[in-house]
This record gives C-alpha cells, sequence and structure tokens, in this order.
C-alpha cells in the first residue's frame, strides 16, 4: 500500500529501439510458498494461443494501466514513454507485432506482402501497402507523405524540422537518404555506409500526415510549421484511427484514462466485439486490486512485481493471474573506475563468491520460477541465447575458490578478517547501490554485503531515491550497484549502449577497444540472425571482463476477471497484453 | 466592514508574496530537472553515437521551453508577473507557468481538479463539522459521564489513526458489503465510473456519483471530526463554566433553557468560525485521502507535480492552497464579526 | 539606599512566585492523578520507553534484514512472536526500533516546539507593536502553506532522509500552533500584578519572559506540544506512505503500517502490530495532554456531582 517515490524518467517505448533503464520502482518484498496465481497455465506451453475463446457481440472492458502519460507524441522525446504506446494501442498503425513467444509477425492486415530489403549497400528496403487500409476518415495509410512525415519528426537534420521536433531518436531519421514512391510501393533509401539488421522489424510510419495538413501545418517545406505540427501532435487528444478502435476524445483525460469505441472503418481481418474500452491508470497496486475484486476493472498488468498483490490476486474468485517474465532484467554492475575494484582479479573473486542460486532463493524463487539470466543480451527463451557466464565460474557462490584467487593475486587478511591491499593499505568500504523500494534488489544487495564480508571486503548499502539513482549511475557515484534494463526483441543496440566506452549507458567504465568494435560489429549487419550471433561474441567479451554479472530476467505479474477473452501476458514486448488489444473481448457465455 | 476587509486584503497580498518566494526557493533548491531530464534522456537513448546531439538539443529546447534558461530571480519574476515570457507564465496574468511535462496544462488541470476536490472536500467537512458540534456539546454537558468518556476515546481513537490505515479498513469493509449482498453499492477507486456516461439518467448519474464519493468522504469525515469535536466540547466548557451561565443558572432558570437560549449559542460561535479556514485549508490537504482513492483532486495533482520534480506544478500548489487558506481566514474572521456582536471592525 | 529596597523587594517577589508555583504545581499533580486514563497513559509511555531504548540491548533481532537467518514472512512462532517480513526481518525488532524512532521524533518536534513556539509567542505577545506584527506575520506565511506540502517537497530534495531529517522539518515548521496559544496567554498575562510588579524592579524582558512568563503559561506548553507530537508521529506517517519518509534501511512504525498495508488480509501481522503500536503511542500522547490540560486549566474543570 505504501507509495513509493516514483521515477522521473520515462521509459522508452517502441520508438527507442535500444533500452531504457528499468527505474520503475521494483516488487515489494520477497515471498514464501509460491504465490497461488493460477488460471493461465496455458500461456507456458502455449504462449501465443491462451486464454483465447469466442467472444460475445458487445461489452464494455476496462482494464488498469500501472502509469500515466504526459503527452499524445510518442516520436517527441518529451512525449515518448510506454504508457502513450499503451494507450493508444487501440488506435496506432498495425505494422506487426512481437508475439509473446518472441516472433515477429508482420501485420496482413496493412501489408501486401513482407518487406523486402531489395539492395545492401546502400540499404534500400521497400514496403507494399494494402490500399484498403485506411484511417477512419477514408485517407490511405502508409502514404508516402506518412512516410515523409514520421522521418521528418525523428531527425537532426534543421532543414527537415526545426528543434521544436524534440526526437526522441535519431538514429532512423538521420540515416534516410530518400524515401520514393515507386510502382505503387514506397521505398526508403539508407545513407550510403549505413546498415539496420533491426528494418525487418516494423514499417517506419507512426502518425497521419494529411491531418497535419489539414490543420493547416506547410510541414513539408518549412521546418518551422513541422515543428510546430510536432508540438501540435503532442497536446491534441487523437481524433483519428488506424486501428481497430477510435478514442471517444470527450472521454479522454490525459495521462488519466482513456476511452475507446469501434472505428467503423477499420480494415483489419479481425472486427472489434467490445462496444467500448477504458484504460484507467490506477497506480496503487493495492488500489488496483481492490478494483478488481469489486468488478471496477477488469484486470491489469501492474508495472512490477509486489508479491502481497500477486498472492491476493490468487485468491480472488473469478479472477486468473499468472506470473511470466517481462522484458526486463537486473545485473549486478562493477565500477570500473573504483580503485580496488579496477583489478580483474578482485572482479573475479568477488563475481565466483556472489551465489546466484541463493540470491533467487531469497528473492523470486519464492513466488515464481524465476530465470537466472545468463546472458546480458537474450533472455532463455531467445533463439539466440547462450549462457555465456557459467563456464567462467560467474555466480557460483564458490568461496573457497574467490578467496584463493584473492590470494594468489597479493591480497592478504589481516588480524581481523579483513582484506588489505596487497600494499598492507586498506580497502575503501564499497558503495552498494540500489533503486530505493526495490525490495527483490534490496535482499540481493544485502546478500552481497554478507558475502563480501565472507571475504573481508567491507561495504556499505546506499539505496537511491529514482531521481538520485540516474545522477549515481551518470556519474559513477557508486562500486557495485544493481539495476535493470528493459529490453525487447531489438537487441542490436543494446551491446553499444552496454558496453561501449563512448556509451552514457556504459555504467560500468568499459573502455576496451575490442569490445567497442564487437558492440559496433552487432550494428553493421542487415541480417538480424548474424546480429544475434555478433552480440553473443561482444556478450562473451564481456563476461570476460568481469564486470557486469546478469541476475535474473525480470518476472511480473498479470490478473484479469475470467470472463476477458484473448487477453495474455506478452513478455516479448513493452506492450505486453496489449499487442493484440483488436482482439480483446468477453468470452461468449 | 469593508474597509476592514479591504485592509486585512491587502495584508494577505505580502503575506502570499512572500509564501510563493518561499515555495519558490522551495521548490528550487530541491529539484534540478534539467539535469534529471538529461540523464532520462542519456538512459533512453540509443546509443548509436549521433545521439549526444541531439540530447544536447533537447534539453536546450527544454530549458527555453520551461524558462530554465533564466537566472533564479528572473525566472521568480517571469513566475510571478509573467512579464517577457511566452504568454503562458505569470500569476499575476492567471498563467502558473508550463509543466515539465508537455501537454500537461497546470491551468487546466487545477482548474478541473479543484472542483474534484471541492466536491470531496465540501460534503466530508460538513458532515464532520456537523457531528462534531453536536458530539462536542453532548460531550461537555455530561462531562466526566460514560457518554463524554465514550465520545472521548472514540476521538482519541480516530485522531491517533494514521488516514491510509483507516482507509483501508473502510475499503475492506466496504468490498466485503458488496460481495455479501451482490451489488456494487460502493466503489473503491476514481470519482467517477470511466467509460460512457451520457446514456446515465440524471438519477443514475448521481448515484454512481455517490457511490464514488461515500467511501473517501467517510475517510476524509472522520479524521476530520474528531480534531473537531474536541474542540466544540472545549468550547462548550468554557461556555458552561463562564460567569453569565453560573449566573443564569443561580437564577434559577432551567437547565435547558439556559442550555438552549445562552450556553449553546454562544458555544456553537467558535466553530462556525472555524469551519470557513477548516475546510478552504483542508482542499490543499486531501492528499493522502485522494492517493488512496485515486481521485484525480488536488492533492493528486500535488503528489505527481512531486513524483514528476515539476517546478511549477509545485508551485502552483503551493501558492493556490496557500491563498485558499488566507481566503479562509479572512472569511472566519469576518464571519466572527457577525456572530459575535462584540467584536467590532475598526 | 534604594538599591538595598530595590534587591529586597526583588527577593520578595521572587519567594513570592516561587512558592505559588509550588503549591500550582501540587494542584496540578493532584488533578493530574485523579485523571486515570491519562496516569494510565504516564505508566504505559514509561513502559514504552522502555521497551524502545533497552528493547535493542534486550531482543536478540535488531531491525535489519538477515536473509538465510531469519525466515521471511512467516506467522508469529515463538522465535518471532511478531512474525517476520519478506525482507527477512523480525516484526518485533521493527517495530521495537520503529517506536524508538517514532518516539524520538516526536520528542525532537516537542523540544523544537517549545523552544521556538513558546519563546516566539512569549516574545511577540510581551513587546505587541510591530515586533508582534511582524513575528505573527512571519507565522502567517509558515501557516499559508499546507505544512505536508512542504515538508514532502523538501524532503523530495534529500537524498537518504534520516528520522532526523523528518523530525527536524516537522519540528521547524509545525511550532505555529504553540506559538500562537503563548502568545494570547501571555498577551492577558503581562497585564496583570506579577509582571507589573518585575518590571517595576527593573527586570529584564529576557527575564521576564523566562523567569516570569514562561513558567505561568506551562500548562498551555505542555499540551500544545503533547499534540504536537502526536501530530508529528502521524506526519511521518502520512510522508511514509506517499513515500517522502523515512527511508530504507532504517525503519518507522509509519513505513512498517505503510508497507503491510497491501497485506493487510494476507500477513495480517505485518498491519496490524506496527499499527497498533502506533495507534497506541499517539493514543498515550493524546490521554496525557487530555489529563495535563483538565489539571491545568480548573476552569475547564466542573465539580464532580
Amino acid at each position: 500500500m505504501r507509495l513509493r517515490r516514483k521515477p522521473a524518467a520515462v521509459l522508452a517505448s517502441g520508438v527507442v529501439a535500444a533500452m531504457a533503464l528499468t527505474a520503475c520502482a521494483g516488487g515489494d518484498g520477497s515471498g514464501e510458498g509460491s504465490a497461488n496465481v493460477g488460471g493461465l497455465e496455458a500461456c507456458v506451453d502455449d504462449p501465443n494461443e491462451c486464454n483465447t475463446a469466442e467472444r460475445q457481440e458487445g461489452g464494455e472492458l476496462t482494464w488498469a494501466m500501472s502509469s500515466g502519460w504526459d503527452a499524445w507524441n510518442g516520436n517527441t522525446a518529451a512525449g515518448n514513454s510506454l504508457y502513450l504506446t499503451q494507450a493508444t494501442s487501440g488506435i496506432a498503425i498495425p505494422t506487426g507485432n512481437f508475439l509473446p513467444d518472441g516472433t515477429w509477425e508482420w501485420s496482413t492486415d496493412l501489408l501486401v506482402k513482407e518487406p523486402e530489403l531489395i539492395e545492401e549497400d546502400p540499404m534500400k528496403v521497400r514496403y507494399e501497402i494494402k490500399p484498403e487500409a485506411v484511417w477512419d476518415d477514408g485517407t490511405p495509410v502508409g502514404s508516402l507523405d506518412d512516410f515523409l512525415f514520421h522521418r521528418n519528426s525523428l531527425t537532426s537534420d534543421s532543414d527537415l524540422c526545426d528543434k521544436k521536433c524534440d526526437p526522441a531518436a535519431v538514429s532512423y531519421g538521420d540515416n534516410v537518404e530518400s524515401i520514393d514512391e515507386v510502382d505503387g510501393g514506397i521505398e526508403v533509401t539508407y545513407v550510403e555506409g549505413y546498415l539496420d539488421p533491426e528494418w525487418s522489424f516494423g514499417v517506419p510510419i507512426s502518425l497521419p500526415s494529411h491531418i497535419a495538413t489539414e490543420e493547416g501545418f506547410d510541414w513539408q517545406n518549412d521546418p518551422a510549421e513541422m515543428g510546430d505540427a510536432a508540438e501540435w501532435f503532442n497536446t491534441q487528444i487523437p481524433y483519428w484511427s488506424a486501428g481497430p478502435y477510435k478514442l471517444d476524445t470527450d472521454r479522454v483525460e490525459t495521462g488519466v484514462s482513456v476511452s475507446m469505441v469501434p472505428n467503423e472503418a477499420w480494415f483489419g481481418e479481425i472486427k472489434p466485439t467490445l462496444d467500448r474500452i477504458n484504460l484507467v491508470v490506477i497506480s496503487e497496486q493495492p488500489t488496483m486490486l481492490t478494483a478488481l475484486e469489486n468488478g471496477e476493472i477488469h484486470g491489469s498488468e501492474p508495472a512490477s512485481l509486489d508479491p502481497d498483490v500477486a498472492e491476493q490476486a490468487g485468491d480472488l474468485s473469478g479472477v486468473v493471474s499468472a506470473i511470466g517474465t517481462r522484458p526486463a532484467w537486473d545485473h549486478i554492475n562493477m565500477n570500473l573506475k573504483n580503485e580496488f575494484l579496477s583489478d580483474i582479479e578482485v572482479r573475479k573473486a568477488i563475481f565466483t563468491a556472489i551465489s546466484l542460486d541463493q540470491i533467487l532463493d531469497a528473492t523470486y524463487n519464492p513466488i515464481t520460477d524465476a530465470e537466472k539470466r545468463t546472458n546480458h543480451v537474450f533472455p532463455e527463451s531467445s533463439e539466440y541465447h547462450e549462457d555465456v557466464i557459467s563456464d567462467l565460474g560467474q555466480g557460483s557462490g564458490d568461496i573457497e575458490a574467490a578467496k584463493q584467487i584473492l590470494a594468489d593475486a597479493g591480497y592478504e587478511l589481516d588480524d581481523d578478517e579483513t582484506l588489505t591491499m596487497p600494499d598492507g593499505s586498506d580497502i575503501d568500504p564499497l558503495s552498494l547501490v540500489w533503486l530505493e523500494g526495490n525490495t527483490m534488489r534490496e535482499i540481493t544487495m544485502t546478500l552481497l554485503q554478507s558475502t563480501l564480508q565472507e571475504l573481508g571486503i567491507p561495504a556499505n548499502l546506499n539505496p537511491n531515491a529514482p531521481d538520485a539513482l540516474g545522477s549515481t549511475l551518470a556519474e559513477g557515484k557508486f562500486d557495485i550497484v544493481e539495476f535493470g534494463w528493459i529490453g525487447s526483441p531489438q537487441f542490436t543496440g543494446a551491446p553499444s549502449q552496454y558496453w561501449n566506452s563512448s556509451s552514457a549507458s556504459n555504467y560500468a567504465g568499459i573502455n576496451s577497444e575490442d569490445i567497442d568494435k564487437a558492440t559496433e560489429a552487432v550494428m553493421q549487419t542487415v541480417d538480424i540472425d548474424e546480429a544475434g550471433k555478433l552480440a553473443n561474441d561482444a556478450a562473451k567479451l564481456v563476461a570476460a571482463e568481469y564486470a557486469i554479472l546478469p541476475v535474473v530476467t525480470t518476472p511480473g505479474l498479470i490478473a484479469m476477471s475470467e470472463d476477458v477473452a484473448n487477453i495474455r501476458p506478452n513478455g516479448s514486448t513493452q506492450l505486453g497484453p496489449f499487442y493484440n488489444i483488436g482482439e480483446w473481448g468477453l468470452k461468449a457465455e | 466592514m469593508l474597509a476592514y476587509t479591504i485592509r486585512r486584503l491587502l495584508i494577505a497580498v505580502p503575506i502570499l508574496l512572500i509564501a510563493s518566494m518561499f515555495a519558490f526557493a522551495l521548490v528550487e533548491v530541491s529539484s534540478d530537472p534539467i539535469n534529471t531530464y538529461r540523464n532520462q534522456l542519456e538512459q533512453n537513448a540509443a546509443a548509436d553515437g549521433s545521439g549526444t546531439e541531439a540530447i544536447d538539443a533537447s534539453v536546450e529546447l527544454f530549458k527555453e521551453r520551461n524558462y530554465y534558461d533564466r537566472s533564479i530571480p528572473e525566472r521568480y519574476w517571469l513566475w510571478l508577473t509573467g512579464i517577457g515570457g511566452n504568454g503562458d507564465i505569470g500569476l499575476l496574468k492567471g498563467e502558473f507557468g508550463p509543466s515539465l511535462r508537455v501537454g500537461y496544462d497546470i491551468n487546466d488541470q487545477i482548474g478541473k481538479r479543484f472542483m474534484i476536490t471541492v466536491r470531496l472536500v465540501l460534503a466530508a467537512s460538513l458532515f464532520a463539522i456537523g457531528l462534531a458540534m453536536i458530539t462536542g456539546v453532548i460531550s461537555a454537558v455530561r462531562q466526566y459521564k460514560k457518554v463524554d468518556y465514550f465520545l472521548t476515546f472514540i476521538g482519541f481513537v480516530a485522531l491517533s489513526m494514521p488516514v491510509f490505515w483507516l482507509a483501508q479498513l473502510v475499503k475492506n469493509a466496504a468490498v466485503s458489503y458488496n460481495k455479501a449482498t451482490g451489488t456494487d453499492t460502493f466503489a473503491t477507486y476514481g470519482a467517477v465510473t470511466p467509460g460512457d456516461i451520457s446514456g446515465y439518467s440524471t438519477f443514475e448519474y448521481v448515484l454512481d456519483i455517490a457511490s464514488h464519493l461515500i467511501l473517501p468522504t467517510l475517510v476524509l469525515m472522520l479524521s476530520g471530526y474528531a480534531a473537531a469535536s474536541r474542540f466544540q466540547r472545549s468550547a462548550m466548557l468554557d461556555v458552561l463554566n463562564s460567569d453569565y451561565v453560573r449566573l443564569a443558572k443561580a437564577k434559577g432558570l432551567r437547565n435547558r433553557t439556559v442550555m438552549r437560549r445562552h450556553a449553546l449559542r454562544t458555544a456553537l460561535i467558535p466553530m462556525a468560525t472555524l469551519a470557513p479556514v477548516a475546510i478552504l485549508a483542508s482542499l490543499g490537504g486531501a492528499v493522502i485521502t485522494e492517493t488512496i482513492f485515486e481521485w484525480q483532486g488536488l492533492g493528486r495533482f500535488f503528489i505527481d507535480a512531486l513524483n514528476n520534480r515539476d517546478p511549477f506544478a509545485i508551485q502552483s500548489f503551493l501558492i493556490v492552497s496557500g491563498a485558499l487558506t488566507v481566503l479562509g481566514i479572512l472569511i472566519s474572521d469576518l464571519l466572527y464579526g457577525i456572530v459575535d456582536p462584540r467584536i467590532r471592525y475598526e | 539606599m534604594s538599591e538595598t529596597t530595590t534587591q529586597t523587594q526583588s527577593a520578595e517577589t521572587v519567594e513570592g512566585l516561587v512558592s505559588k508555583e509550588r503549591t500550582q504545581l501540587q494542584m496540578v499533580t493532584r488533578r493530574f492523578t485523579r485523571h486515570r486514563l491519562a496516569m494510565g497513559s504516564l505508566i504505559l509511555l514509561g513502559v514504552l520507553l522502555l521497551i524502545a531504548f533497552l528493547g535493542p540491548y534486550i531482543w536478540k533481532w535488531g531491525h535489519g534484514s538477515q536473509a538465510g537467518v531469519i525466515p521471511i514472512a512467516q506467522a508469529p512462532s515463538p522465535d518471532h512472536p511478531l512474525g517476520t517480513t519478506r525482507k527477512a526481518q523480525d516484526v518485533l525488532g521493527l517495530v521495537i526500533r520503529g517506536t524508538q524512532q517514532s518516539l524520538k521524533i516526536g520528542l525532537v518536534v516537542a523540544i523544537l516546539d517549545i523552544g521556538i513556539g513558546a519563546v516566539w509567542g512569549a516574545v511577540a505577545g510581551l513587546f505587541r507593536g510591530w515586533v508582534d506584527a511582524i513575528m505573527m506575520r512571519i507565522l502567517d506565511i509558515i501557516f499559508v502553506i499546507p505544512f505536508l506540502a512542504i515538508v514532502a517537497a523538501i524532503s523530495v530534495g534529500i537524498d537518504s532522509v534520516s528520522w532526523l531529517d523528518i523530525a527536524l522539518l516537522i519540528g521547524l515548521l509545525a511550532w505555529g500552533g504553540t506559538a500562537r496559544l503563548v502568545r494570547g496567554q501571555v498577551l492577558s498575562l503581562r497585564e496583570q500584578e506579577f509582571i507589573e510588579a518585575a518590571r517595576a524592579v527593573g527586570a529584564s524582558n529576557t527575564r521576564i519572559v523566562f523567569r516570569h512568563l514562561l513558567p505561568n503559561v506551562t500548562g498551555v506548553i505542555m499540551v500544545s506540544a503533547t499534540l504536537a507530537i502526536v501530530a508529528a508521529i502521524l506526519t511521518e506517517s502520512g510522508l511514509s506512505f506517499l513515500g517522502f519518509g523515512i527511508q530504507a534501511p532504517d525503519t518507522s512504525l509509519g513505513a512498517q503500517v505503510a508497507d503491510g498495508a497491501g497485506s493487510s488480509m494476507t500477513k495480517p501481522w505485518l498491519f496490524y502490530f506496527p499499527g497498533l503500536m502506533l495507534v497506541t503511542i499517539c493514543l498515550t500522547f493524546n490521554f496525557i495532554g487530555d489529563g495535563l490540560r483538565d489539571a491545568f486549566d480548573p476552569r475547564q474543570t466542573m465539580e464532580r456531582k
């Protein structure tokens, strides 16, 4: 029930290909006994089809979101938010989805056929949109203008858009050479030398360009008006739709609630059956749970796992629930700038002494079979997953081996069992940092402290408030930190972001030419399978640095009324259960 | 009386002004939105090397939009007067300033949320004060009798309970009631059912509002009631022990007459005059109740602003609730003069 | 000659005052001891103090998390009579620590409340005129902004909030009520003979405030201070609920209740034990305050019939 300091940071949405720091206030407490969630067991073996049911015609469904959003234009840095993406999932252009099992599925509603890479150098991708795909006012979706508008929104080129565009990311827009209409298809040509393996996830369109034109913005010719249009889209509640639903704009409260009704012009194969979907923000999990119990909402997928809530959800009659993985993972991160930790032997000893099994037993295991993370980029469910840490003995909990490593490196225990540097000087206590309020991490760091104590290494616990954590990380004011990354199947930007010496998010301070090269290589291909292999190569190099120890793929709860059809957890994407909002419905009797 | 009112209003101006400086300084020292925003962008940005420039540009835009390209005194002056701003700032022009959250219109929000909070607080306060007057008087008249001990004890327990604890109990009870009766009598979150309400008849609409209002009102009422009833009790005791009531009794007037004609009227005055300041001040103070019941009122506005470290929004709340309190005090003072003829305004 | 006279007079005045105080003290004590709830509460407070400050030395578990040693989220058992939390903490250890923190916060706030509020009010009331006006306007300014809001806003800016931070924040901002009360008392007292007498013998203002005025408003101050303690403890719990209170790894009763409220149905010991302790502490101070009010203000005490 206790409110936690909320993160000031928004989470990255799909627009930003890479990862966001999971500053989300985390689970509150470990657990005991296995939580009695149930009713969605089928989702383990059949993640893509579980909870599928015949839908009744009509009905109203209310779903709770964990957090609000501030603005409506996800292409801007100010508006870009996971929760905006969720709130507008019913009206967004259906380009394709990551299914719960991690595979990408193109939208056959929108596309005539799968986009093609027709040239590799420079990269040229061809998109063919179905003519029946239209915005709700009848204007075709995916016109050349729609492509151009999206590109202009996401570029730092001031000839295309002035600074008011405030782009959330520029790696796409800045690397597009031209966009042309050729034989009824759209061809996007990238600049010479630019390669992006992720061209195969999604179509680069988002907002209705014709609405911008109707509203009087001369966005094609005047960068200032393009900027004005971007700002206008930020404050305007969307009255357009290219999805199965459209917003009932009179019943929309920015950041608080959204109400949707079916889009009559929806061109997709599967038609919505619900008369209305309401999305409401209920930030406190106990409040959400009470509302669910009271029948005021049909379900929710809270942002973090609260074991108490999970357990109570299992007790509610008429409610089904499950704890599944989320596209996020926690890891222990060392600061290589610390004098003591700059010695790789020390890091090796610490990682050897840490017992991941013990940590999981004290945190998630009592509630759910959490996944011990053994790869910095891929969860076990990924086809690219490889265990890169176990062979190195990381996370094995072998205290004796760790002591031996330290002794071999010249560190000695003095009389009161405290380790001293090889030159005999004392070791400054290490500062162990995590996001305050995240009990799972608190337990992990408490265990780490006692592990360090066994090695004779002094350490202090320093939980950080969310806003403080950001600067603590950025300014390297920690020695060892545990935090999380939100990932997605779009992984290719991750290695650079985590480990490249020029990256602002390389909090460990890894500085290795080999790793820089390896991380850059991941993006220098157009073949996603090869990128996967390269990412693993980079991860192996990083593992050998003993700087970052993956801990767990973070689990999360979903709970909903048993009357709901076709809503299922989706750990492959940050959209979660919203990925198939058009199929949502109430079960037929 | 008019002159007095004007003079009081004039005194309120510098108080509010200094309070606004105080609020401004408070927010200035306790937040660093620029740095936070930059960190956040860096964390979110794809690390493809081209990010830094874009981040710089975005931060610059952010600074400009939120007037952080100016010095602190300049920003305060701007916030107060709006001179040199983009028309979205300046208290004196009725503009609260831009929010860090793009698309979040502080003016708009405060207006909307104020009405929501009024609905909650007004009902709760009126019930609380009414109940407090009755039990306070009973408690005083029956001082050191069983009923006094009982009411005192109830009052003290209510005074000793954290609001959110009480709220949880009330919610649990309401859900149990709903389940036991198979109805949806009580709603546990929000001010109104989400979704389409255009089809509701007036009666259904009122019923819907009431079902959302009842639980938070009850919680807010109980926490306000306790203090008020103690206050009423002691006011009544003061009167009962006063010379003129003793005299009236000594004259041989019937106890009931003394109570009705002399004691009660006088004893209710302090409460009546205290009510406006209590109500207006609590308009800004229903923070916890609004949070637990997910009411999007002023209190929730403030918590959201705090969590977003949104300086102008935080200041807006502080200044609005400050102004309400000042207004409450003023009304109380004037009311006091009206009901108590001994007070004369010079 | 005249000097001698002054001295004598002064000594007499002081002596008179002292004897008056003593009898007043006796009266107060007698009235207080007759207030059964207040007396019971006073005894209870002593017990609470013992638990809070001796408890940590007697009870084997502290409030810290001891994963692996303390079982996780276990119902009350002989080894952990109040159960354990999900963070592998002993609830009794937590409650002891929380009681200590709540009492410490209450104490610091009471000291600041008396130290600042009472002196402020006494000075304002004594000097009247523009000094009074300015001092009261300063109070108005503090009063105008909601108290919880200021504390929360400042607490956001503190990296790691300790009990002392919270206590100081509350204490430094919450003395307005006491100041007003004391000022009101002083305004009426200063017209009375013994103050005039003290003035006549040339006592300094400082002396008048500390020797003559404050002792005579002790009752008001003490009642106000007990209420301030309750308010402080509840404010801290509210702040903890909103996420702006004492932060881990330290704890307070408010933080524990707030944490446990979500599991009131499934793990009731996490919710009720710290909650009951919190309510008990607040009730104790409320009753003591009530007893003091009755004891110091005979007008409020009608003769028992």
